[in-house]
C-alpha cells in the first residue's frame, strides 16, 4: 500500500549575525549547518539572523521587525535596536516587538529551533520560542562563554588580562568594578532560567563542554558535535612543492586583541633580532577597527617595519583556497580559550600544520607534535621558538601534515545533529533545573507533609548574625 | 449638636494636647468650649466642614448627615486624576436618564484601606458622599463613563452600593455609640467625624465587589493568591523578575497586581503588564500611581484591587531561588489560620540570610533610636514569631489587611516603617506576625542606592514611628524578649492609642 510521504520537519536556525553581513566563526558554522539541512529532502530549513539597526540602518525599516534577507525564500533578518550585553537582552524584543516575533514563530511552526547564539536576538527569544512552539525541540549550540562571562564571553580577566578558569560573583565584580556581585548573581540566574527552555545543548569542543558541565549543565543535556564544514572550495589549489622551505606562516581571522596578533608581531620581532629573516607571515583578516588603538598602531608600525609581515586584507570564503595555498603553516596565537576555531579546521582541510596557543579549544583540536606545534599562550618568545623550529627542523612539516585528521563535513554534522539532538528521544523527567539554588532540593514539595515541614538547613549564617539564636521562639 | 473632632483639635493644638495629657483639662472639647472657641481655634478640619456643608452654607451635624442621605443611594468612588484631569463623569442607569456625577464630586482621602486622621483637600482622589436619587435596584446595571482631558475614556474604579435610609441612620448612630468612639469622647459631643466617615465608607465598600481599573487578560474570580509586585521605573528589572518568578510555575489560579509609582511611560507599563498576562498566562492588574504618593498608598491601592484571599507583597528586588516557591507559598497561605502576617526569609546572593524577621533593639533610649535588627539565622527552618517582618516579601490575609486599615499612608516615600507599623498594629489587634522560612527569596538590592531624599524621608518616617510606638518600644526594652501584645494594655491606655490607625468595626 502506498503511503503518503512523511511531512518534512521544519527547522529554524537562529544566529546573532548573518555571515553575509558580518563575518565570524559562530555565524559561519551555524549558517553552513543550516545549508546542510536545507539540502535535505525531509527537512525544510529557515535561517533567522540578528541585524543591528545601528550597524546596518538601511537593511531593515524601523517599523519592521523581521524582513526577508536578500530576496531569499528562507532567510530572514531580525531588526535589533539595542542589545544589552550584560543581560543578553534584546530590549526591543522585551518591549514590544515580541508580538511580531511571536507571530513569525507561530506562522513558521518549526519542529526544531536551533539557536546558534542569543547575542543580538536576545535571550528572551528562548522563552518566546517555547511559548509559540511548546512542542518544538529547542537546541542551543554554545560557541564561547558569553552566558558565563560578561567579558565578551572569553573568560579573560579584564584588569590583568589573565585567563579565568571559573566565574564567581565576586571575581566578576572585580573585573567590572561598576557592578556589584549581586548583579552578577542575578545575571547568572536570569540566564540559567532562560536556559531551562533548551532541550539540548551542543558543544563544538570537549573543552567547552567540560566548562559548561562545570557551570551546571547536566551531562545528559549537552553533547559534543564539532563544526561540520562545506567541502566545496576549501582545498588549496595545490600543495606546496616538496622543495620549498616551508617558510610561509599564515594568520587568518579577526584582527582583534584576543586573537593574539600582538604576540605574533612580537614573535616576528624576536626572530628578526635573532637574524632569522627568511620567512614570511601572511595576515588575512577583518575587523581591525574593533581592535584597541594600541594594537592598531602597533600593527601598522610592524607592517611598515618588518618586510616579513604582509597584511593582505580581509577575505571571503571563496578566496580561502587561494590564500591557504600560499601558506605552509597556520598560526593561531589566541590569548583566550577559544572553542573550536574554524581557522584550525580550514588549515587541516588544506593539510597545513598549525602552530597554536597551548590552551583550551586550540590545544584540544591541535595535537602537539602530531599535527601541529603548541607554544605558551601569549608568550612571544615561545612562539618565536616554535616558528624557528618549523623553519629549521627537517621533515617536520611532512611528518605533521601526514597526521592531520579529516575534518567533519557538514553532511556528517547534519547526521549527528539529527541523531543526538533533533530527532532523538529525550529523558522524560528533567533534572534539577539549571537555575535553581543549591538548597532547592531541600525545599522541594513532594507531598503535603513535605510542604508542611521543610527539611535540612543548608543556609549559611553570616557573621553579623552569630549571636542569640535562641531568640527564636517556638511556633505558638 | 455642635461638630467637634477631638483628635484633629489636639493635633492642631499641641499646647492643648500637652495640657490635656497633664490633666489641666478634662478633654479637648472641655478646652474648646471654655476658651478655644473664644480664641478662634477651629473645632474641626475646615476640609471636613466643607465636605459636610449644605448648599446654604450651614454645616451639617450628624443627625442632618443621616437625614440628608435618606431616600438616596450612596456612591463611593475614587480615581487618580492628577495627571489627566477628569472633564466628564457621568452615570447611565439602566433604563433611566443619564446622571451627571461631576457635580457630586467631593474630594477626600480614601479611608477604606488606610484610616484617616484628617481630610486633605490636596489629595488626588475624589470620593462621593452623594445624595443621588435613583432606583437602587438599577445601580448595579449602571455604566459609568469617565472622559479625561487627554480624551482617554476609561472604566472608572467605582463602587456603588445602596443603603436604605433607616439603615444608614442606624449605622451612623451605631458608630457614635461604639466603644471606641465613646472612649474618645469625654462628654458625648466629640463624634470623631473623620472616624465615622472612615468606618462608614469602609462598610459601604466592603459590601461591593472590588473593582479593577487596569485589568488585563481574563478576570479571575476568587484567585487563590494575589501577588502584589512593586515595579520600578526601569521595566527591564521587572521583566527579569517576572521571568524568574514564572519559571516552571502555573499562574492559572494566581492573580498578579503590578504597582508602579510614577512609571517612565504609562503606555510601556501597561504594555508590560499586558505582555505578562499573555506570555505567562496570568491574570494581571496594573496600578500606576504618582511618585509623590507613598509606597503605602500604592500598595493599599493594589490590595483593594486584588481579589485573592491572601496577598503576597513582593518588592522589586525579590527573586525566587527555586521552582517550588509558589507551591510553598500557597501551602503557607493555606495554613495561615493562626497567623495574620507571615514574613519571608530573605537571602543574599551567597545564600546567607539577609533578613528573617525583625526584632527591635535599643540603640539610644534617650534619643529614641531603635534598630530594626536582623533576627538570628540558625534555626531558620522553623516558623517563628517576630516583632515585625521585612517589606521585601510578606503574606497577609486580605480580609485581615482590609480590616486593619492596610498600610498607614502617613508614612511617606518608600521605606520600611509602614510595614513595621502594620506589624505592630497586627499585634495590638491580637493578630500574629510570623516568619516562615518556607517563604524563601533572594533579596538583591544592587539597583537600590539611597540618596539624600530617601535618607531624609527615612528620618521623617522614623520620627513618626517613634512618636507612635516609642512607648511600646520602651516597654519592650524594659521587659526584654516580649512582643508588642504583652505591652498592649499600657499602649491602649496611653496617648498612642489615639494614634493607632486600627480598624473601626461596626458594632
Amino acid at each position: 500500500m502506498l503511503r503518503p510521504p512523511a511531512k518534512p520537519k521544519r527547522l529554524l536556525s537562529i544566529a546573532h549575525f548573518h555571515p553575509d553581513i558580518l563575518r565570524g566563526g559562530a555565524q559561519q558554522a551555524g549558517y553552513e549547518l543550516f545549508k546542510g539541512f536545507d539540502s535535505l529532502e525531509d527537512y525544510v530549513a529557515f535561517f533567522l539572523a540578528g541585524s543591528l539597526r545601528q550597524l546596518q540602518p538601511n537593511l531593515i525599516p524601523r517599523d519592521v521587525a523581521i524582513i526577508r534577507h536578500d530576496g531569499r525564500a528562507n532567510e530572514f533578518l531580525l531588526g535589533v535596536d539595542t542589545f544589552d550585553p550584560f543581560w543578553l537582552s534584546n530590549t526591543g524584543l522585551a518591549g514590544g516587538e515580541w508580538r511580531d516575533v511571536l507571530g513569525f514563530l507561530l506562522a513558521l511552526q518549526p519542529d526544531v529551533i536551533h539557536f546558534n547564539h542569543v547575542v543580538n536576538t536576545g535571550i528572551e527569544l528562548l522563552h518566546l520560542a517555547r511559548v509559540a512552539c511548546p512542542k518544538a525541540r529547542i537546541v542551543y549550540t554554545l560557541h564561547e562563554f558569553v552566558p558565563i562571562c560578561h567579558a565578551n564571553g572569553q573568560m579573560v580577566r579584564t584588569r590583568r588580562q589573565g585567563l579565568c578558569d571559573r566565574a564567581s560573583f565576586s571575581r566578576c565584580a572585580l573585573c567590572f568594578p561598576d557592578r556589584r556581585p549581586d548583579e552578577f548573581f542575578l545575571r547568572d540566574r536570569w540566564i540559567r532560567a532562560q536556559f531551562t527552555h533548551v532541550d539540548r545543548f551542543v558543544a563544538p569542543s570537549r573543552f567547552l563542554l567540560r566548562r559548561y558541565f562545570e557551570w551546571g549543565i547536566a551531562e545528559d543535556d549537552i553533547v559534543f558535535i564539532d563544526y561540520g564544514r562545506l567541502a566545496d572550495c576549501r582545498r588549496p589549489h595545490g600543495a606546496p612543492a616538496s622543495s620549498t622551505q616551508r617558510s610561509r606562516f599564515g594568520f587568518l581571522g579577526q584582527l582583534i586583541d584576543c586573537k593574539g596578533l600582538d604576540c605574533l608581531i612580537d614573535a616576528v620581532a624576536i626572530l628578526v633580532r635573532r637574524e632569522i629573516t627568511d620567512f614570511e607571515v601572511r595576515i588575512h583578516g577583518a575587523n581591525l577597527e574593533s581592535a584597541t588603538e594600541a594594537l592598531q598602531s602597533k600593527f601598522a608600525a610592524a607592517v611598515e617595519t618588518y618586510d616579513q609581515l604582509k597584511f593582505l586584507g580581509s577575505y571571503f570564503n571563496y578566496e580561502l583556497p587561494r590564500h591557504t595555498a600560499a601558506v605552509d603553516w597556520f598560526v593561531v596565537p589566541s590569548v583566550w580559550w577559544e572553542n573550536s576555531p574554524l581557522v584550525i579546521q580550514e588549515a587541516f582541510m588544506a593539510r597545513r600544520p598549525v602552530l597554536c596557543s597551548n590552551i583550551g579549544g586550540m590545544a584540544e583540536k591541535v595535537r602537539d607534535g602530531v599535527d601541529g606545534v603548541h607554544f605558551a599562550m601569549g608568550d612571544a618568545a615561545s612562539l618565536a621558538d616554535a616558528m624557528a623550529r618549523c623553519l629549521t627542523e627537517p621533515g617536520l612539516w611532512d611528518r605533521l601534515a601526514a597526521n592531520i585528521p579529516d575534518i567533519m563535513t557538514v553532511e556528517e554534522a547534519v547526521e549527528q545533529h539529527r541523531e543526538l539532538c533533533f530527532e532523538n528521544d529525550l529523558p522524560e523527567a528533567r533534572r534539577r533545573q539549571l537555575w535553581e539554588a543549591p538548597w532547592a532540593d531541600a525545599m522541594r514539595i513532594t507531598d503535603a507533609s513535605d510542604a508542611a515541614e521543610p527539611k535540612a538547613a543548608p543556609l549559611r549564617q553570616p557573621e553579623h548574625c552569630s549571636a542569640s539564636a535562641d531568640k527564636w521562639l517556638p511556633d505558638r | 449638636m455642635e461638630l467637634f473632632d477631638a483628635e484633629w483639635y489636639l493635633e492642631q493644638n499641641p499646647d492643648v494636647k500637652k495640657a490635656v495629657r497633664n490633666g489641666l483639662w478634662a478633654s479637648a472639647y472641655d478646652h474648646f468650649k471654655t476658651c478655644g472657641r473664644a480664641e478662634g481655634r477651629a473645632p474641626l478640619d475646615p476640609a471636613v466642614a466643607q465636605l459636610l456643608q449644605q448648599p446654604n452654607g450651614t454645616p451639617l451635624n450628624v443627625e442632618e448627615l443621616a437625614a440628608s442621605a435618606e431616600g438616596t443611594c450612596l456612591l463611593i468612588g475614587w480615581v487618580d486624576d492628577r495627571v489627566d484631569p477628569i472633564i466628564e463623569f457621568a452615570m447611565q442607569p439602566y433604563g433611566g436618564p443619564q446622571i451627571d456625577l461631576k457635580q457630586h464630586i467631593r474630594r477626600f482621602r480614601r479611608p477604606d484601606v488606610a484610616d484617616i486622621k484628617r481630610v486633605r483637600p490636596e489629595s488626588f482622589d475624589f470620593g462621593f458622599w452623594a445624595a443621588v436619587q435613583g432606583p437602587p435596584a438599577t445601580w448595579p446595571e449602571a455604566s459609568i463613563r469617565v472622559r479625561f482631558a487627554s480624551n482617554r475614556v476609561a472604566e472608572l474604579q467605582l463602587q456603588t452600593t445602596t443603603i436604605g435610609p433607616i439603615d444608614l441612620r442606624d449605622r451612623i448612630l451605631g458608630l457614635l455609640a461604639s466603644p471606641r468612639n465613646r472612649a474618645s469622647r469625654a462628654d458625648g459631643v466629640d463624634h470623631g467625624l473623620t472616624r465615622v466617615l472612615a468606618a462608614l465608607t469602609r462598610a459601604v465598600i466592603k459590601q461591593a465587589p472590588a473593582p479593577a481599573l487596569w485589568r488585563c487578560g481574563a478576570h479571575m474570580a476568587e484567585p487563590e493568591l494575589s501577588i502584589i509586585i512593586s515595579v520600578p521605573r526601569d521595566l527591564e528589572n521587572a521583566r527579569r523578575q517576572i521571568a524568574l518568578l514564572a519559571m516552571a510555575c502555573d499562574f492559572g489560579r494566581i492573580e498578579i497586581v503590578f504597582v508602579s509609582r510614577s512609571p517612565a511611560s504609562l503606555d510601556d507599563f501597561f504594555a508590560f503588564v499586558e505582555s505578562v498576562g499573555e506570555l505567562y498566562g496570568a491574570s494581571t492588574v496594573a496600578v500606576a500611581i504618582g511618585e509623590d504618593l507613598s509606597w503605602a498608598r500604592a500598595h493599599n491601592d493594589a490590595a483593594r484591587l486584588a481579589e485573592g484571599r491572601t496577598l503576597l507583597f513582593l518588592g522589586s528586588t525579590i527573586f525566587p531561588g527555586d521552582r517550588d516557591w509558589l507551591g510553598r507559598t500557597l501551602v503557607v497561605a493555606a495554613g495561615m489560620r493562626d497567623s495574620d502576617v507571615v514574613g519571608a526569609c530573605l537571602l543574599n546572593e551567597d545564600d546567607s540570610v539577609r533578613q528573617c524577621g525583625i526584632d527591635f533593639t535599643v540603640i539610644d533610649r534617650r534619643l529614641r533610636i531603635w534598630e530594626a535588627g536582623r533576627r538570628p539565622v540558625r534555626p531558620v527552618w522553623c516558623a517563628g514569631i517576630a516583632h515585625a517582618v521585612s517589606a521585601g516579601a510578606i503574606l497577609v490575609r486580605r480580609h485581615f489587611f482590609v480590616e486593619l486599615g492596610g498600610f498607614d499612608e502617613d508614612y511617606i516615600g518608600d521605606c520600611s516603617y509602614e510595614v513595621y507599623d502594620f506589624c505592630f498594629r497586627t499585634w495590638i489587634a491580637e493578630g500574629t506576625v510570623k516568619v516562615d522560612p518556607r517563604l524563601i527569596f533572594y533579596d538583591l538590592q544592587a539597583p537600590a542606592q539611597p540618596g539624600d531624599s530617601v535618607a531624609s524621608r527615612t528620618m521623617i518616617n522614623r520620627a513618626l514611628f517613634n512618636d507612635r510606638w516609642g512607648d511600646i518600644l520602651d516597654l519592650l526594652a524594659d521587659a526584654g524578649e516580649i512582643l508588642p501584645t504583652a505591652a498592649a494594655p499600657a499602649f491602649r491606655a496611653g496617648p498612642l492609642g489615639t494614634a493607632n490607625t486600627g480598624s473601626l468595626e461596626l458594632p
